[in-house]
Order: structure tokens, then sequence, then C-alpha cells
């Protein structure tokens, strides 16, 4: 009774597995994990130069990252303390955005961007400051009026 | 009394009478000569009955299928997610601990998803796992990891905090296939 032994040792050699030719297959499953990343919005960039004697106007790009739906503009006039809401501009898949603050009253003004997608934020670095100035002008009536903006 | 007539050896013949010594070792000749090759042909017989049938009590061991697992990978950089924003790829690395190559033909969400590495607090997320459009099946081959991006998999809703920009989201699968 040799030969069952040597049928033994032969099969020892590799475990048996589905015969491919026969169309059986062996259920394989398991757990892990994969991964997925998100973006972010880029930091816009802005600058805010003097249009006139009293009127600003302030740029901005849009950076590469997740879209933008829109830009709000803010400005201070106490270095950056406070914030008042200028306008909101849509994005509209544009590569950069202007707006003009215009009529402005004696002051120093900086400026910011804020880009907005759903719940996501991203804030611009602060504007260069301008100074728009008025002066007097005396005549039938004293006024104030813009004389130039730096 | 007439002595009987010597017997003429009967070829076949194993038990006889008593010979004489030569005509003992004829007779054992002659019978060597017809049963070694029966003998012969028998165990030729023998041996290839086992070899062609492979039945009788030998042993084999007959593999179990291992569980697949996955390896720790980095999200793709090409396609990310954000809020409302299209289904971003997944990348996934199966690793495969068979002898035999295994065929991944499913992945499906098997838990909560998490997220780390973002720019702040990214408790509410909203990822979840979709239906990937490319990817599958993908083979991994025996005793190997291969690594595979399933298209659109993961989308983000517009739940997502602030704080999740950046973050890397670790979504748990379970994988089904079968041997290929």
């Amino acid at each position: 009774m040799r030969a069952p032994g040597v049928l033994g040792v032969a099969l020892a050699g590799s475990l048996l597995v589905p015969a491919a030719a026969a169309g059986a297959a062996w259920s394989a499953g398991g757990a892990g994990t994969a991964a997925a990343g998100a973006a972010a919005l880029g930091q816009p960039g802005i600058t805010a130069t003097c249009n006139g004697v009293d009127a600003i106007d302030v740029v901005w790009t849009a950076p590469a990252g997740a879209p933008v739906e829109a830009f709000a503009v803010e400005r201070s006039t106490d270095d950056g303390l406070t914030w008042t809401p200028v306008t909101t501009v849509p994005a509209a898949g544009v590569a950069s955005s202007s707006y003009t603050d215009a009529a402005l009253a004696e002051a120093t003004y900086v400026y910011r961007v804020t880009g907005t997608t759903h719940g996501w934020s991203v804030v611009s670095e602060l504007s260069e400051s301008r100074v728009v100035v008025h002066e007097l002008r005396t005549g039938k009536r004293s006024e104030r009026y813009p004389a130039g903006c730096t | 009394v007439p002595s009987p007539t010597p017997r003429r050896p009967h070829l076949g013949a194993v038990v006889g009478a008593p010979a004489t010594r030569p005509a003992h070792r004829a007779r054992a000749r002659t019978v060597l000569l017809l049963v070694v090759p029966f003998l012969l042909l028998g165990t030729g017989t023998a041996v290839a009955y086992w070899a062609a049938a492979g039945s009788g009590s030998g042993t084999a061991a007959a593999g179990t299928a291992q569980p697949l697992s996955t390896v720790a990978t980095s999200a793709s950089v090409t396609s990310l997610l954000y809020p409302g924003g299209p289904a971003a790829d997944v990348t996934l690395a199966v690793q495969n601990p068979n002898p035999y190559p295994v065929t991944i033909t499913g992945v499906a969400a098997d838990g909560p998803v998490t997220a780390t590495g973002g720019i702040g607090t990214c408790t509410t997320h909203g990822v979840t796992l979709v239906a990937p459009t490319a990817g599958l099946p993908f083979t991994v081959s025996p005793s190997a990891t291969a690594t595979v991006t399933l298209a659109s998999a993961a989308q983000m809703s517009t739940a997502a905090e602030n704080g999740c920009q950046g973050a890397t989201f670790t979504l748990p699968v379970s994988l089904t296939g079968a041997s290929s």
C-alpha cells in the first residue's frame, strides 16, 4: 500500500484551491479602511489702492483650492479691531474680482476679504492701509470735502 | 513389482511428488519464469490504479481562506472633497494573505467615518461612501497588496464644518470578493 502514501506526499506540498476549470471559487472577504481627502479654501490675495480722493479699489484674487462661491468684503477704520461689511460678490468662477469703495469719510481704512463655500470660509490677510483726508473749505457754507487719498 | 513409470513433470504443478534434484531445479525455474511476470504485471496494475484514481486514504490539507485586510494609505491628492462638491476618489490598499489571487468585487461602508488633520474641529463632516464609478473589480495577487483608486466613491455634504478643510478621512469598509 505505498501508492496512497505517495499521493499524500504529493498533495501535502501545496494547499488545495478551487479548480478554475470547474468554475469553483472561494468567497473572500475582509474589513479595513479606505482614505479620502478634503480640499481647503486657498487664502485670497488682496490689494487696496486709492481711486481719486475719496475712493479705494479693493482687488482680490481667487486662489487655487476648493471653489469659492462668494467673497465678502469688509473694512475697518480701527486697524482691524472691528469690521464693517461692505459688499458680497459672487465668485462665479472668476480668477479675480474687485470692488470700489467710494464716497469715503475721512479715516484710515483697512480691508479684508472672506471667501465662502457653504460652511467653509477663509479670510485674506489685511490689505495695506489707505488714508482718506478731508479738508475744510470755507465759503458761504464751511464744509469738509475730500482732499486726498494716500 | 514393476517400478512405477516416473511421472512426467507437470507444467504449472507447484506441489508434486519428490523428484530428483535436477528435475526439482528445472521445475522451480519454470515456476519462476511463469509467476514473476505475473507478479510484476500485478504490481504495475496496482500502481497505475492508485495514480490514476487518486482515491484511497491519502491525506491532503485544504487551504483555509484567510480574511482580506487593508494597509494604511494616503488619500488621493487629485480628487478632493468639499461641501456640496462632487464625489471624490477613495484610495484603498488591500492585503491578500491567501496563496491564490482574489478579485474584489464589492466595497461597502462598515462604520463611522473619522477625520484627522483638518484646520480645526471636524466632528460633523458629512462624508459618506458611495458606489464607486470605477475601480471595481480589481484583483490582488497571492500574498500581495494592491492599491486601487475608487473613482467618485466618497461625498461630503454641506454640513461639513469649517475645520474639515484639508482633513483626511478614514472610511471603514467591508470587502467582498472571490478567489480568481
